[in-house]
């Protein structure tokens, strides 16, 4: 590993710089230990629920990103992983929220058209 | 990724339950109630409103109307894919919260999350084709 202070080149097992004596051991981020899953929220249910009930094209954007997630963890990239993963969670949200906007406008068009007797428009 | 569960007062765990207990009962109960395929006003699917295309999602609702009256085969015609799949989903969700303590990571090989997204392309395209027995997949 690197040093954080100097940047000089360590031994992975080093718990001291060599060039400069700074600790090499964070006690703020613990490493992952080798063969210790690592879990991410890849948010691939929800992603499938919101392509099926709320909104296909969105949740199909959503879907994409949540497939690549474990892809990524399995190559040792978290950080890309957890990217994905956060763009799956805002597009779910996407999809689900303009469904439920689509169907309240829809309940708002069928009991406004209700209330001022006209026929609903059909299906 | 979200962070580890954090540990809930018991009272407002139990609430949250029985709220979606209650919200799951009162969807069943409108679904058993409300025929879909008359009711206007139940859940719409954009996309068939506006080209015509049957989503793989459509039909779902119906077949849960089918379903709660006990109609296996009714809820299968009308979509297979979410009739078959839905416990299959339920079930791992609930065995990867189980194994991982994450609610929403879905930890299986990367072949499978592609073989699901083939089947649900697949299911999609299918089911649009004008003609038996591809028609058997369309919700009429």
């Amino acid at each position: 590993m690197n040093c954080p202070n100097c940047g000089r080149q360590n031994p992975d097992n080093a718990v001291m710089c060599g060039a400069c004596g700074a600790s090499l051991t964070n006690p703020y981020r613990p490493p992952v230990l080798p063969g210790s899953p690592v879990y991410i929220d890849n948010f691939l249910m929800p992603a499938i629920f919101s392509a099926f009930c709320c909104c296909l094209p969105l949740g199909i954007v959503s879907i994409v990103y949540a497939a690549q997630v474990n892809g990524l963890l399995a190559g040792g990239d978290v950080a890309g992983a957890t990217k994905a993963a956060q763009s799956a969670k805002t597009w779910f949200w996407i999809a689900f929220g303009l469904g439920i906007v689509v169907q309240l406008l829809w309940l708002l068009v069928v009991f406004g058209a209700g209330l001022a007797g006209i026929q609903a428009p059909g299906r | 990724m979200t962070p580890q569960p954090r540990s809930r007062p018991r009272l407002a765990l139990l609430a949250r339950r029985f709220a979606i207990v209650a919200a799951g009962a009162a969807i069943a109960l409108t679904l058993y109630r409300v025929d879909p395929a008359s009711a206007r006003w139940l859940p719409i699917c954009p996309l068939h409103e506006l080209t015509g295309w049957h989503c793989p999602g459509c039909g779902s609702t119906r077949a849960a109307h089918a379903l709660l009256h006990g109609d296996v085969m009714q809820a299968v015609s009308k979509n297979a894919l979410v009739v078959c799949g839905a416990p299959i989903a339920l079930a791992l969700w609930t065995w990867n919260r189980r194994r991982t303590g994450h609610a929403w990571t879905t930890a299986v090989p990367q072949r499978w999350i592609w073989s699901v997204l083939l089947v649900m392309v697949a299911f999609a395209l299918l089911r649009n084709v004008p003609f038996y027995p591809f028609s058997l997949l369309a919700p009429h």
